[in-house]
């Protein structure tokens, strides 16, 4: 039974240590996804599918992709035309971690034509290794200072206040000083 | 670091006023209305940047703490403290307001 656990034990610290079963499950940053020239696809219709949601976009929009910490964030996009004609469909996700640039040129044999570019982040909001990001580090700084600050306040407080107490017949430090 | 030049400003502007009603201990009044102001300050900020309360709702706080840090530091009646803290911090507040510009409620 002993032999078990352990073996148990171990499998469990493998698995965590080669991140077995945890698909992506590292903080990442949202993506967006920019869609130009959407009215070059003339009669058919630019959908984008969003899990359960199904947006059209009508002109061109900036798309914001946000992240995931574990399954990656992906949207589908294609164009129909007439409730029976539908394009092809490419898909876009925030796992690759890259802002992605859409040019549309129109459809041609149902088959969107488009242009792709994609930018690596720039890691304006990049999570250190604890996955924790640099804005979220300088609000708690910020909130780390300000309570400092009110607390050593509070100590002074409290000192001046026992210091007199001690002292009688001085209410305060005017005769003193 | 910038944001404490508010801080400084506050300072300023209260202990005129506070200075002026506790006049005969007057140096205990810069001591203790600074450190209230450190005290207070910090926290208010804190609260008006992370809550939803309204800034009327914490200046309310804040002006009650330092009325009853006057009435233990500086002595004399309840009603003189209330009114000493409440003219500093209207003051303070009011001409905050009117420089930054923000909402009261």
């Amino acid at each position: 039974m002993k032999e078990k656990g352990l073996l148990f034990i171990c499998l469990l610290i493998i698995s965590k240590a080669v991140f077995a079963d945890m698909p992506g499950n590292v903080p990442r940053q949202d993506v967006t996804a920019k869609f130009i020239n959407i009215s070059s696809l003339g009669n058919y219709t630019l959908h984008v599918l969003d899990y359960k949601s199904d947006y059209i976009l009508t002109h061109d929009t900036l798309y914001n992709i946000y992240a995931s910490r574990g399954v990656p964030h992906n949207i589908l996009v294609y164009a129909e035309h007439g409730k029976s004609q539908f394009t092809d469909t490419f898909f876009l996700s925030e796992f690759e971690q890259s802002d992605y640039e859409i040019t549309f040129t129109g459809v041609q044999n149902n088959k969107l034509q488009y242009g792709l570019k994609s930018t690596a982040l720039q890691g304006q909001n990049k999570t250190d290794e604890k996955g924790i990001t640099k804005e979220v580090k300088n609000f708690w700084k910020t909130n780390e200072i300000l309570i400092g600050v009110s607390l050593v306040a509070l100590l002074g407080l409290i000192v001046f206040f026992i210091w007199r107490k001690k002292k009688p017949g001085k209410n305060n430090i005017d005769p003193i000083l | 670091m910038q944001m404490f030049q508010y801080l400084l400003f506050t300072i300023l502007l209260e202990l005129p006023v506070v200075i002026l009603c506790y006049h005969k201990q007057w140096k205990t009044v810069l001591l203790i209305n600074i450190l209230l102001n450190f005290f207070t300050w910090p926290l208010l900020t804190l609260l008006y940047y992370n809550t939803h309360i309204p800034l009327l709702v914490l200046e309310g706080g804040v002006f009650i703490t330092e009325a009853f840090g006057f009435k233990i530091f500086f002595g004399g009646n309840w009603s003189k403290a209330l009114l000493v803290s409440f003219t500093a911090n209207a003051l303070s507040l009011l001409i905050g307001v009117y420089i930054s510009g923000i909402s009261l409620f």
